[in-house]
């Protein structure tokens, strides 16, 4: 990472009217440099080798934690496992790629069941795995110690489904007041909201829309 | 009230023919509207305008009319009133109305160009110096009876910055009153063209430290911590409203002239020379000055203006007065 | 002064949308933080599902007044995924186009308010002057300010005609010039940047594993951007940079954000050489077939991701929003520990943070913030009485 590395796009930088001392990296000399790097032109519409090879290797990281592969897209990858061995998982993926980027946790009710889909970024696929909890009582491991960003998307999961993180201290709200009552979980598909009223919360909350 | 009931007296004896009634009318328009509490409230609202319009100016704005800073006020008297629950409500009450009332008398004794100071005496100086501390003190005891935890963080840092400019403000003045030989500021304000040539460099040491040193007196950006709108709000003031608000403001504005007043009557040729009209000429530049420091610079935090205020204006403020003792030989 | 807590928020001066900090403070050093969300929910996730897909695009543009092309662009890109529709080449263009507008502005908008934070009311007079000349072009194209409108299922509602072109190019012209201006005061001018030097720093470990995406983890040396790592739109054919600094602080993030806009600039002229002719839109059909796909965008704020599944009705099934803001907060919180109150405005503004974005979960009524607020105010007064 040298100060040049600007430089050597000088016919570019050029181009694109920026004078290739431009400020954003000559006026402020004495720190280190901003490095921009070039995106190389036309992207080539990819196949699927870098994805399914990627997959490989996930599965043979993970071996006898059940994982399954569902499908391959460009740059995603959907899979789904028991929901017991997601701390598993990302304990060995965080190992071997320390960049794991979690993206988000997504819930969501089916109906029948309560599906968990993790979405995390490996060499830039974005990997899904999905979870299946039982409905009426939905219940997964965190993952919050391994990855400190899973706390807050677990307490919002925890908020709107009623999705309950064992292993954590506590699960405070994230997105709804203190004042929500207990047990009505705004995303159930057994949650009717819209136009009944939920209840205030210096009454006690009574969630009056329950269906 | 007190403090202006001894003034009468101070100069009631000042032109005894006229007969005693004449005389208190006298002193009553002078204490009360010229160059008095009107003159001096009026003043301070029109270089807010001055301040404000320059700023605006200055940041590719139109900026407000003229007439802006005293519609502010009088709106403010017509809002509702509110003292908090966790607030000294006699402290509340009342603090407003003395800010107000030591800034004016701190007023009292700024000659007004030609025109002289209500109350001159050797030694005034010294006095509006008091006062103007004894502003900062009030300003400290409203946020810190106001009940609220910005108004106390505010508080604390008004005090920490008053330790941080009051020296070398203090010190630039008396740079001045050295070189003037006098603790008048009548007399400084004659003489400050006195041995013009040799001691300009000296002047403009002293004036230069005085006008940052007054950025800081009057909070101004890059001295606003103790206000910083963004980190504790209003400071001190965040918890007042309507009337009390509209006092506290007046207060500051009139701190403002008394300010500029100051340093115009004590640092350039215009009042002595030009009368009133010199006098608001030199006002109005001195808040120009004010008003670009203000426009080009981000708000130092309390800690950078301690150590900004004794590591480097302190040491140039002693260099001023150490030099005019020696210009002075 | 002993221990004092300090709310910033739900109302506060250096909050420019709803949201609460509560700061332990030991004289001026701030001790913990606790951060509180949900003030501004609007329940756009839950409300989607009751909207037709058509319906639900105008919804999730209003998600954020800021990067509301951002989303909407996301959530059309999951859905076209789902659908199988193949978006015209002309009108991912314009899509990107539309999107770069969109960075600048809110690049010049958190460079003004980074200004106002640390209280250099000029420079956010002057950013935000200039932004006009983004905002304007963007109403030229699109008719709105803000809220753009330009996207719908399947491609973009309006087209660039030549007078639009024009039009962008003087703007160009002028944002040019401006970003170098800006670029000068802003990392030049000594106490501005000294107020950023050093700042809410975090390593690139710790942008890494609190999952910091966009401008906060590209100041901290983390090399991400959807654009390139992710191509949509038009990016996989336009040539341009990935601004990185080294030292995680927020000066290293007004960097990043400033050759960004210059950045941006360089794809706008792209686009305006490029622009290739035809359609700007295909038919997307009422009822979208069952599915579910992820769209991630690169937003001004960093990765925004979509996850929307349909079950083959006229209707989501589930739509699923995170925005840049949720997933940058973690490094707002770990970077307060030991700073001093007058970091504090800057450190929040410093990941550019968008509440309305990050907030935008379950329907509620109107039942909850006032009180909130109410019961905070009761506790402030209770605890500061004596």
């Amino acid at each position: 990472m040298s100060t040049c590395n600007e430089r050597t796009q000088g016919p570019e930088s050029q181009a694109t009217g920026f004078p290739s001392a431009g400020p954003t990296i000559s006026s402020v000399p004495e720190r280190s440099p901003v490095v921009p790097e070039t995106n190389s032109g036309p992207d080539h519409k990819p196949a699927l080798g870098a994805e399914e090879d990627l997959t490989r290797r996930v599965m043979d990281a993970c071996p006898g934690l059940g994982l399954a592969v569902e499908r391959i897209r460009p740059r995603r990858i959907w899979m789904s496992m028991p929901s017991r061995n997601v701390r598993a998982m990302f304990s060995t993926l965080k190992g071997i790629w320390p960049d794991l980027h979690l993206s988000t946790i997504t819930g969501l009710d089916t109906g029948s069941a309560i599906e968990v889909i993790y979405h995390f970024v490996l060499e830039k696929t974005l990997v899904s795995v999905r979870l299946t909890l039982d409905p009426e009582y939905p219940e997964v491991d965190t993952v919050g110690d391994i990855l400190p960003v899973a706390d807050a998307y677990e307490r919002e999961l925890h908020d709107v489904l009623g999705v309950r993180f064992s292993g954590r201290h506590s699960t405070p709200p994230l997105v709804l007041p203190d004042n929500w009552p207990e047990g009505y979980y705004p995303l159930r598909k057994s949650a009717k909201g819209g136009e009944k009223d939920v209840g205030h919360g210096d009454t006690g909350g009574t969630a009056t829309s329950r269906a | 009230m007190l403090l202006e009931k001894r003034r009468l007296a101070f100069t009631g004896s000042t032109d005894p023919e006229n007969g005693f009634d004449m005389t208190v009318i006298n002193d009553l328009f002078k204490i009360l509207v010229f160059p008095g509490f009107l003159f001096v409230v009026n003043l301070g609202l029109f270089l807010e305008w001055v301040d404000r319009k320059i700023y605006a100016r200055l940041q590719n704005r139109i900026g407000p009319p003229w007439y802006q800073p005293w519609l502010d006020v009088l709106k403010l008297f017509s809002k509702e009133d509110v003292i908090p629950e966790g607030a000294s409500s006699f402290m509340f009450t009342w603090l407003p109305v003395f800010y107000l009332a030591v800034t004016v008398t701190a007023f009292l004794c700024i000659p007004v160009g030609a025109y002289a100071a209500v109350y001159s005496f050797p030694g005034d100086l010294i006095v509006v110096l008091f006062l103007l501390t004894l502003a900062t003190i009030i300003l400290f005891l409203l946020g810190w009876y106001s009940g609220s935890p910005f108004g106390r963080v505010g508080a604390v840092r008004a005090v920490t910055q008053f330790l941080a400019y009051e020296v070398p403000l203090v010190a630039a003045l008396l740079t001045q009153a050295l070189l003037a030989d006098s603790w008048s500021i009548s007399l400084v304000m004659a003489r400050t063209t006195v041995g013009f040539p040799r001691f300009v460099g000296v002047h403009l040491i002293a004036l230069a430290v005085a006008l940052i040193s007054l950025q800081g007196k009057l909070l101004r950006v890059p001295f606003d911590a103790p206000e910083a709108e963004t980190e504790i709000v209003a400071g001190p003031l965040t918890e007042y409203t309507g009337r009390r608000l509209a006092f506290i403001r007046l207060a500051e504005r009139t701190e403002m002239a008394v300010g500029v007043g100051l340093v115009s009557d004590l640092f350039l040729p215009f009042p002595a020379r030009l009368g009133v009209f010199g006098f608001v000429i030199s006002t109005i530049l001195v808040t120009f000055v004010l008003s670009v420091l203000r426009a080009s610079v981000a708000r130092f935090r309390i800690e950078d203006t301690t150590v900004l205020a004794w590591k480097y204006i302190l040491p140039f403020s002693a260099l001023g007065m150490v030099l005019a003792i020696i210009v002075r030989g | 002064m002993s221990d004092m807590e300090i709310p910033v928020g739900p109302q506060h001066p250096a909050l420019k949308e709803p949201e609460s900090f509560r700061f332990e403070l030991e004289g001026e050093i701030v001790k913990s933080v606790d951060i509180r969300l949900g003030y501004v929910h609007r329940g756009i996730e839950r409300a989607c599902q009751d909207r037709t897909w058509i319906q639900a695009v105008y919804l999730i543009e209003r998600i954020c007044g800021i990067c509301s092309h951002s989303h909407t662009t996301c959530f059309c890109q999951a859905v076209e995924d789902i659908a199988g529709l193949e978006v015209p080449r002309r009108a991912r263009y314009i899509r990107s186009l539309i999107g770069e507008m969109e960075r600048i502005h809110s690049h010049l908008l958190w460079l003004g308010l980074a200004g106002h934070e640390v209280g250099f009311d000029t420079l956010f007079m002057y950013a935000w002057r200039d932004r006009e000349v983004i905002l304007d072009a963007l109403e030229a194209i699109s008719g709105n300010r803000v809220n753009y409108g330009m996207n719908t299922i399947g491609g973009v509602r309006r087209d660039l005609s030549d007078r639009d072109v024009e039009e962008l190019r003087s703007a160009i012209r002028i944002l040019e010039e401006r970003a170098g201006y800006y670029t000068d005061i802003a990392l030049e001018e000594s106490t501005f940047r000294g107020r950023l030097e050093g700042v809410g720093k975090i390593t690139k470990q710790q942008a890494i594993d609190l999952g910091t995406v966009g401008p906060t983890a590209r100041a901290a040396g983390v090399n991400v951007d959807l654009r390139r790592d992710d191509p949509y739109a038009a990016y996989g054919e336009i040539p341009f940079n990935v601004v990185t600094a080294e030292d995680g602080d927020l000066l290293a993030a007004a960097q990043v954000r400033l050759g960004e806009i210059r950045e941006s600039i360089r794809i706008m002229k792209y686009i305006l050489d490029n622009l290739p002719d035809g359609p700007i839109a295909v038919k997307a059909p009422r009822r979208i077939p069952p599915g579910e796909a992820c769209s991630r965008y690169e937003a001004p704020r960093g990765e925004d991701i979509h996850y929307v599944r349909s079950s083959g009705g006229d209707k989501p099934d589930r739509v699923k929003v995170r925005a840049p803001t949720l997933a940058n907060l973690n490094a707002v919180a770990e970077s307060m520990k030991g700073v001093r109150v007058a970091d504090i405005p800057i450190i929040i503004a410093g990941i550019d943070p968008c509440f309305s974005c990050t907030d935008r979960l379950v329907r509620l009524q109107d039942r909850t913030s006032g009180r909130v607020e109410v019961l905070r105010w009761q506790d402030l007064s209770r605890r500061y009485r004596r």
